[in-house]
């Protein structure tokens, strides 16, 4: 049995031409913690969660789920590994029912489960995340608040869920909206023991669900540690809060 | 099979008139002259590349060009088993289809990593190749001059032909209705919908897309041999581009991404055809004004359109995207996993 960090990242670096977008990350997440990542557009945020998702490939250092090397790593595999993530982009399948979307996740490769045994769980995910009137409807018809929502709730459909990956999940969401998104994040976190990140501008959200903040700045790692901590940094607020919170 | 029996539970309307009209599909060739159900037989031989095109093009989003190419090679292939190998008709049939199902293989091991335009392109060029081999390989397939091979039955009547491509039809229609209520069916909807959430999703598009090649190349060869043993004459104009914009027409006329779409789509577009014979070559002109009119006023063609009527009458939001809905386009991604 693995013990320690769930996820550790070592001097991770990703360029795009002469760009770099990840410069030298290292970083270590523990395991059932929400995490929130914070800093300026452009700081190398959603370069870093393709990267531990194998959207990317790094160009230099390592990544290291428990025991798992990530970084030959097929993007497919990583939710074998209980690698989930949302994108920044409100993203569905659009000719898709609400239902058959949540039953996506169990059409992966490495699941072994029949659909049909797992439309009980979809209706209740469904229910929880307050979508079930929309349960037949396609996701083309949904709206972007509503379409983070299914993301998050698709990640209730999976197994394992050891890693929650989020990218700006509440940009653009409306309020009522955002509970409920926030509900569902929590009941991840507490239901699986998952850790999450979160990648976020909205301080709120971030003092509300985060225990820990990492803080990222032109693709380094430049902070990490409890929010009131970090917040206080001169460099954080520098490079990102442009005043104490 | 549990997804498909609670579908057909579900829709007792849909399930009931589809059985009602493969009914009358079975009783048609007692109405019809011999030339009428020879007709209807050889639309049959559309319906059954429009199926394997659909799989590919409607439902995973794979736009090929070569499913003419490849009924071709199921033609070619069938023949040259019972001309050379002395196979009975039946057994060439299937080599027919193996072998377009193998070549299909490889054909998507070079191009589905391609996306959209370039996929198409590399799949056309395929097509191309085998009309020039075909045609100028004259010493082996006495090129344009035709190709005899045996018929399968002993006789030029065409009744029973008309039921094997009736049954072939309704067996890949059958496989099409179970394959997308398993988990492939769902894996090829999220493929073409949105190929880096399938990743994320933990489908291997790649593979799966292979799958799905191979499926839908195998169901091409199979029509192709069947075709050669029911005309009696193979010849590389099979392999013509022309043959190919008619499988697209068929399909877009009858519903792209529909189960129906492809039967209805290709007895219509076969019995226009005929009925516009005396036109030659113009008609192909008034097919392409015909898809250009469908894909401009009424993308979803004629069982799309029956489906959003039906859902509205049931006040529901339509569920099938036209084919003027762009399809989610995701930014190539770096790795293997997301070609």
């Amino acid at each position: 049995m693995h013990e320690g960090p769930l996820l550790r990242l070592d001097r991770v670096t990703k360029r795009f031409g002469g760009a770099v977008a990840v410069d030298g990350v290292t970083a270590s997440f523990d395991p059932g913690v929400i995490y929130g990542l914070i800093g300026p557009n452009g700081s190398g945020k959603t370069t870093l969660i393709n990267l531990i998702s194998g959207l990317y490939e790094v160009d230099a250092g390592t990544i290291v789920l428990g025991e798992h090397h990530l970084e030959k790593r097929l993007a497919h595999q990583m939710a074998a590994l209980g690698i989930v993530r949302t994108f920044q982009m409100p993203k569905a399948f659009g000719s898709m029912t609400l239902v058959e979307n949540l039953l996506l996740p169990v059409a992966g490769d490495h699941r072994r489960e029949s659909l049909s045994n797992q439309r009980g769980r979809a209706g209740e995910v469904l229910q929880h995340t307050g979508l079930d009137h929309l349960a037949d409807a396609p996701a083309a018809s949904l709206s972007g608040g509503q379409t983070m929502l299914l993301q998050l709730a698709r990640a209730l459909m999976h197994e394992p869920v050891r890693l929650l990956l989020l990218d700006e999940p509440f940009a653009g969401v409306a309020p009522a909206i955002k509970e409920r998104m926030m509900a569902t994040i929590r009941r991840i976190n507490q239901e699986r023991g998952a850790a999450v990140l979160l990648v976020s501008h909205e301080m709120t959200t971030i003092r509300a669900l985060c225990e820990r903040i990492g803080v990222m700045n032109t693709g380094r790692w430049i902070a990490e540690g409890p929010l009131a901590e970090v917040a206080a940094r001169p460099e954080v607020i520098e490079a990102y809060l442009g005043k104490p919170i | 099979m549990g997804e498909l029996l609670r579908s057909l539970r579900d829709q007792p309307l849909r399930t009931g008139l589809g059985a009602a009209v493969v009914v009358l599909l079975a009783l048609l060739p007692l109405g019809l002259n011999g030339y009428q159900t020879q007709v209807v037989m050889l639309g049959y031989f559309w319906v059954i590349l429009g199926i394997s095109w659909n799989l590919l093009a409607g439902y995973t989003g794979q736009f090929s060009l070569a499913q003419h190419a490849f009924a071709t090679i199921g033609s070619y292939a069938s023949a040259a088993a019972v001309l050379a190998l002395g196979l009975p008709v039946p057994g060439g049939i299937v080599v027919g289809a193996l072998t377009a199902a193998v070549l299909g293989y490889g054909l998507g091991w070079v191009t589905l990593r391609l996306r959209g335009i370039y996929f198409a392109i590399g799949t056309w060029a395929f097509a191309e190749s085998v009309r020039i081999l075909l045609s100028v390989n004259y010493h082996i397939t006495r090129g344009d001059a035709g190709l005899p091979v045996p018929f399968l039955f002993a006789t030029p009547d065409p009744f029973p032909y008309y039921y094997v491509f009736f049954a072939v039809s309704m067996l890949a229609l059958g496989l099409n209705a179970v394959v997308l209520r398993t988990k492939l069916g769902y894996r090829m909807r999220a493929i073409r919908d949105d190929q880096e959430l399938a990743v994320a999703s933990g489908v291997d598009v790649v593979k799966w897309k292979r799958v799905v090649f191979v499926i839908s190349t195998a169901l091409a060869g199979l029509g192709g041999g069947l075709y050669g043993h029911a005309i009696g004459l193979l010849s590389p104009n099979q392999a013509q581009f022309s043959q190919m914009a008619f499988v697209i027409i068929a399909v877009v006329l009858g519903g792209f991404r529909t189960l129906w779409g492809p039967v209805v789509g290709a007895l219509l577009a076969q019995g226009l055809a005929e009925a516009l014979r005396i036109s030659q070559e113009w008609r192909f002109v008034v097919f392409a004004a015909l898809v250009i009119l469908v894909v401009r006023v009424y993308p979803p063609g004629i069982m799309g359109g029956l489906a959003m009527l039906a859902e509205r009458l049931r006040g529901r939001p339509p569920r099938s995207p036209s084919v003027g809905t762009p399809v989610a386009e995701t930014p190539i991604a770096e790795r293997g996993g997301v070609p």
